[in-house]
């Protein structure tokens, strides 16, 4: 059964490379390909993908928009935003609307294809930076008092593995570390993406905007 | 026009006071025929009707000789046949005086027979009882006793119906006696509250001298209805009194006009006190004689106040001097009045004025306090309204400083970020670049030769992006993005990367620019691994030794390289000098099966900021 795929990118030569890469695979399936936010929407009704790749600058909005509706839709779908740096403003922000993590553009064949194979199943990478901001942004643990909306709370485990992550830790390590498996690691980590994400657009970015994810 | 209005309201007052007491009353019907003067006769008991008189002609300014206890005058007087109430009206009379018709006792002035009472300023009323009045000549006598003083008076008589007499009569008294009661409660109130000012703020003299005027003039004014007297030296007070009042009121017209003269003042003050002294001891034989002349010498000073406070007021017409005119003039004039009554130089029945300009000075004074009040308070506002602009100013002007503090401090910031950036772009981005080009140039290169100096373009420019990021200062974020885009292709050369960093604070001490430069490091002794050392094993370790000193190195147990060698020394090269660029001592030791590279940079060590979590 092959991972069925569908890429979001209105440029047409990180298009081709991401369709080259993904047929060589044979355990991954390319659905479709959108170039605009509108087409995206437009296919992701009529078929879902278990992975969806987005770049975030459409002609016609923002990817975010694109994610929100895939998570909103299709829940069980991963979405993964594919960038040139991967820098943090743009992918944190994708984060609250449902991505898990990035790809870079010019990222190795193996490495594009794994990791698209480890999101299916299950695991989201992430990166130092990434979970520095996360965890300046949350909320610090502890009591906290009644009545209050409820925020972004890290659970303690959840707070120690992204501590090591922003030093640069891999998943392994950190398993090591902990004394724990690299899988509870990435189910924690997995855990935490959901906990960011949020299921519609509109809150998606308020709430990114909350968290101080992003400068619109 | 108002301020004209209400002296021309004033002057008219004063002018019906003066009217009011002006004109006689011309007896209807009933006629006071032969006046006499019955000498040697006692106390109390009436002579008899065949007594001897001599002729006398009222009214009279000058008491006869006194020969006995009394003064005895006797008239005929022709009544009518009417049935009407008559009564006795005698304005003037002083000292005490008792009236008898027909040898028996009507009435007399308060105080008769009391040695010690004075009320010489009373009209004297009685009334006729019918039994006692009979058609034709009546026989009126009129008792002065001659042991008050040496002033006396008896002025017109008149004898009328009562119902037309007691108007003129009660009119008389209102403004002889009544009258100058109130004025006097009036003064003392207006005192009383100045007294109060004054208690509460002793620098303003105005205060004070208005209220010491206040005092001598209700002393002053007691002589004019003040009947029962215990001490015999309030009169010489109350005579006194007016020396005292001019000195103080002088000196108070100067302090409005915001004018001091002190020998004037000094001299007025020594005249009271003269006068006092000379009154005091001229007795009551010869009080009135005194009295007189200090009076008629305050006339001349007056005037010549009057002048200059004529001038003062045409050189700056303010209301507050027109008022002190007004109330100078008024009080000059009435003064003189009250000394050319005190004289007989004025026809009777008349009254004493000066009492009532005690209100003008009042008005004239409670207004200089008001003036000087808002003044104040306006000066007041103004000062508020003047620091508030000026703190304004201030603020604004330190407002502006901040502003351009802070303007310069973004400018030297702005222009720090652009040289970072800039920096980045030609010793990163721009060497890669220029060597993919060369590689073009030259046409000999492979497509994996190719590809490879691109990417290490891309990651130039993913650490000059890292590096405008927040996390652009945590170099263990920076060297783990470096680790998170590097590992897979750690990983397809087979290369095994140890992670040896250690939790230390002092790292939260560097700034993004050491950091970018410790990433770029590292980044290209990682990539130099990858492409030329053919190791399986490599390790990076961040490290702080006791020295406070933080050592970065990356080994790897690739084949090596000679370090003098010029092809790799490029790169190396670079590494020194971007090592060179943040301070940090970088040393290489390369032999087969062995590379390490190390940093070593002293560091600001803050124990105060902890680690971020």
């Amino acid at each position: 059964m092959p991972i069925d795929v569908a890429i979001v990118e209105d440029d047409a030569a990180p298009r081709e490379r991401y369709a080259v890469l993904l047929a060589s695979a044979t355990d991954i399936r390319l659905l479709w390909t959108a170039r605009t936010a509108a087409e995206a929407v437009r296919l992701l009704d009529l078929e879902a993908p278990q992975v969806l790749l987005v770049d975030l600058g459409l002609p016609d909005g923002s990817g975010l928009q694109v994610i929100a509706r895939a998570k909103a839709r299709h829940p069980e779908c991963e979405v993964m935003v594919v960038s040139v740096f991967g820098d943090e403003e743009h992918v944190v922000g994708a984060i609250a609307a449902g991505a898990s993590g990035y790809l870079l553009k010019d990222a190795l064949a193996d490495s594009f294809l794994n990791t698209i194979r480890e999101l299916h199943a299950g695991g989201s990478p992430i990166s130092p930076s990434i979970a520095r901001i996360v965890l300046n942004r949350a909320r610090p643990a502890g009591p906290r008092a009644s009545g209050e909306a409820p925020e972004c709370e890290l659970a303690d485990r959840e707070r120690e593995i992204l501590v090591l992550v922003a030093k640069g830790f891999n998943f392994q390590e950190i398993g090591r570390l902990l004394e724990v498996s690299s899988n509870t690691v990435k189910t924690h980590i997995y855990r935490i993406y959901r906990k960011l994400s949020v299921h519609s657009r509109g809150e998606a970015v308020f709430e990114a905007k909350r968290l101080g994810l992003l400068d619109f | 026009m108002r301020r004209n209005g209400s002296a021309c309201w004033i002057s008219s007052a004063l002018l019906a006071l003066a009217a009011a007491a002006g004109p006689a009353y011309a007896a209807q019907g009933n006629a006071i025929g032969t006046a006499e003067y019955l000498a040697a006769y006692h106390l109390s008991v009436p002579p008899p009707p065949t007594a001897q008189g001599t002729p006398v002609a009222l009214p009279l300014s000058e008491g006869p000789q006194v020969t006995g206890q009394a003064r005895w005058f006797r008239f005929e007087v022709r009544l009518g046949t009417g049935t009407r109430q008559l009564a006795i009206y005698v304005p003037h009379v002083k000292p005490r005086a008792a009236v008898y018709l027909n040898g028996s006792f009507l009435g007399a002035t308060d105080g008769f027979r009391l040695t010690d009472a004075d009320s010489w300023n009373h009209p004297l009323y009685v009334l006729v009882p019918a039994v006692l009045a009979q058609p034709g000549v009546n026989l009126l006598l009129i008792e002065i006793e001659a042991d008050v003083g040496d002033d006396f008076k008896l002025g017109p008589i008149q004898i009328g119906p009562d119902d037309d007499l007691l108007p003129v009569y009660r009119r008389q008294l209102w403004v002889q006696v009544t009258g100058v009661e109130v004025v006097t409660l009036l003064v003392g109130l207006i005192g009383a509250m100045a007294a109060v000012l004054w208690l509460r703020r002793r620098k303003e003299e105005l205060f004070g001298l208005f209220a010491l005027s206040c005092v001598i003039w209700m002393v002053r004014n007691t002589e004019f209805f003040v009947i029962r007297t215990q001490l015999a030296s309030v009169s010489v007070l109350s005579a006194a009194a007016l020396f005292w009042l001019v000195a103080v009121l002088f000196r108070l017209s100067f302090r409005i006009l915001d004018r001091r003269f002190p020998r004037i003042e000094a001299a007025l003050f020594a005249y009271a006190i003269l006068m006092t002294a000379a009154i005091y001891f001229a007795g009551n034989a010869h009080q009135i004689a005194v009295t007189s002349i200090g009076y008629a010498a305050l006339l001349p000073i007056a005037g010549v106040f009057l002048f200059y406070l004529t001038l003062a007021t045409l050189r700056s017409p303010t209301v507050l001097r027109r008022l002190l005119w007004l109330a100078a003039m008024v009080t000059t004039l009435s003064g003189a009045y009250d000394l050319a009554l005190m004289l007989r130089w004025v026809p009777w029945p008349a009254a004493y004025l000066m009492p009532y300009s005690a209100v003008f000075y009042s008005v004239t004074v409670g207004w200089a306090l008001i003036d000087r009040f808002v003044k104040t308070h306006g000066e007041y506002e103004q000062l508020n309204v003047a620091l508030d602009a000026r703190v304004r100013e201030h603020e604004n002007a330190l407002d502006a400083q901040y502003a351009k503090a802070a303007g310069l401090e973004r400018e030297r910031a702005v222009a720090a970020e652009r040289d970072r950036i800039l920096r980045n772009m030609h010793d990163g981005l721009g060497l890669h670049l220029i060597s993919a080009l060369q590689l073009v140039e030259r046409g000999a290169h492979t497509p994996e030769q190719m590809s490879s100096v691109l990417r290490d373009a891309l990651d130039e420019l993913r650490i000059a992006i890292d590096s405008m990021s927040p996390t652009a200062h945590d170099l263990l974020v920076m060297l783990g993005n470096l680790r998170y885009r590097l590992e897979p292709r750690l990983h397809a050369a087979g290369i095994n990367l140890h992670w040896n960093v250690a939790d230390t604070d002092r790292i939260a001490s560097l700034g993004p620019m050491e950091v970018t430069d410790i990433t770029r490091i590292m980044q290209e002794a990682c990539t130099n691994a990858i492409k030329h050392s053919r190791a399986t094993e490599m390790s990076l370790s961040v490290s702080c030794t006791d020295g406070e000193a933080l050592v970065i190195s990356i080994s790897d147990n690739g084949c090596g390289y000679d370090t003098r060698a010029s092809r790799e020394g490029v790169g190396i090269a670079s590494m020194r000098k971007r090592a060179r660029n943040i301070g940090a001592r970088f040393t290489i030791e390369s032999r087969p099966g062995q590379t390490r590279i190390t940093l070593t940079l002293r560091t600001v060590s803050s124990p105060s900021a902890p680690a971020p979590v």
